[in-house]
């Protein structure tokens, strides 16, 4: 009987253009055959945004420890115009509700 | 009679039954096909896998000891996307804090969040202390979150929070009141105190020690 422990993302969404919705799995098989799966995940936005009196400081996300998988989905996505779309929304709202 | 054995079709004359006695039983060993509606007074058992390609109208109650799996959703109280709850997950995520100007915090105690989805709406809690804040600086926020939040105009969600181990003299020192929200398609929590002036203040690296902690249940829409 071989018990296995594999982790892999399973799932990978684009929502609402910039929003990477990364779902990772852990899956314990016995002999191939799965037994558990449990699932831990993580957002990715192309900026942390911030405002400073009247300026806007949009610093880029660092996608270097993530993996190739997560990385190139974050490249499609996230396109000059996807990004201006991202700071255009962000400034356009209160910083406040 | 003791039993009739065909090995090839049976067939009554048309508008006929074939009937098997009470006490006996219609084995069928391969495969059986019913053209029309197969009325069954008794109780049915399946031993094996029951593969239905049309709709299946259930009048009674329907127990089911098994696992129920519906990929495309369970519709109560109508048909429509309103009605259909189409998706549900648990799982866990890593809460951390999120600085506006860099610097990260260098370690952490406890670390852990838990997050069930339920259709669109999204139920996390989390715990997570500081063990060396590191040089993180400007306004904070918490990150790591499971999903981002639905971009609705002017949709800010809030949530519940416990803070404990702050500077005295801190908006966050438990003097006012702290409160968290999400912003319209986000991804992180912002924390915020009532002033005492009528206004709000935010989190921000002078108010974190080393050994701050908290706890937060919040429940949003998400994206």
């Amino acid at each position: 009987m071989a018990i296995t422990k594999e982790i892999e993302n399973d799932k990978i969404e684009v929502v609402n253009k910039w929003n990477i919705q990364v779902r990772t799995a852990t899956i314990i098989k016995e002999d191939g055959a799965e037994i558990s799966r449990s699932y831990h995940r993580h957002v990715l936005q192309p900026f942390t945004s911030s405002k400073d009196g009247d300026t806007w400081t949009h610093t880029a996300t660092d996608i270097s420890g993530e993996a190739s998988d997560v990385q190139a989905i974050c490249n499609a996505a996230w396109t000059d115009a996807v990004k201006a779309a991202y700071k255009t929304f962000t400034e356009a709202q209160s910083t406040t509700p | 009679m003791t039993g009739i054995v065909k090995t090839d079709q049976i067939q009554g004359a048309q508008g006929t039954t074939v009937t098997v006695p009470t006490g006996n039983t219609l084995a069928v060993t391969s495969n059986a096909t019913v053209g029309g509606t197969l009325g069954v007074t008794g109780n049915t058992t399946m031993g094996g896998t029951a593969a239905i390609t049309g709709n299946t109208t259930v009048g009674g109650t329907l127990v089911n000891t098994g696992l129920i799996t519906a990929s495309a959703g369970v519709a109560i109280g109508g048909t429509g996307s309103a009605n259909t709850l189409d998706d549900y997950e648990e799982g866990t995520w890593t809460p951390v804090w999120s600085s506006s100007s860099g610097g990260s915090v260098n370690s952490y105690g406890p670390q852990v969040g838990v997050y069930t989805k339920v259709g669109n709406m999204v139920h996390l809690a989390c715990y997570m202390a500081t063990s060396d804040k590191g040089s993180i600086s400007g306004t904070l926020s918490v990150a790591g979150l499971p999903f981002a939040s639905e971009d609705r105009t002017s949709l800010y969600q809030s949530g519940s929070i416990w803070m404990n181990t702050i500077p005295d003299g801190s908006d966050f020192d438990g003097d006012f009141h702290i409160q968290i929200y999400m912003a319209p398609n986000n991804d992180k929590i912002a924390l915020q105190s009532l002033d005492g002036d009528g206004g709000t203040a935010n989190l921000t690296h002078t108010s974190l020690t080393t050994n701050t902690d908290l706890m937060i249940n919040i429940s949003y829409r998400a994206a």
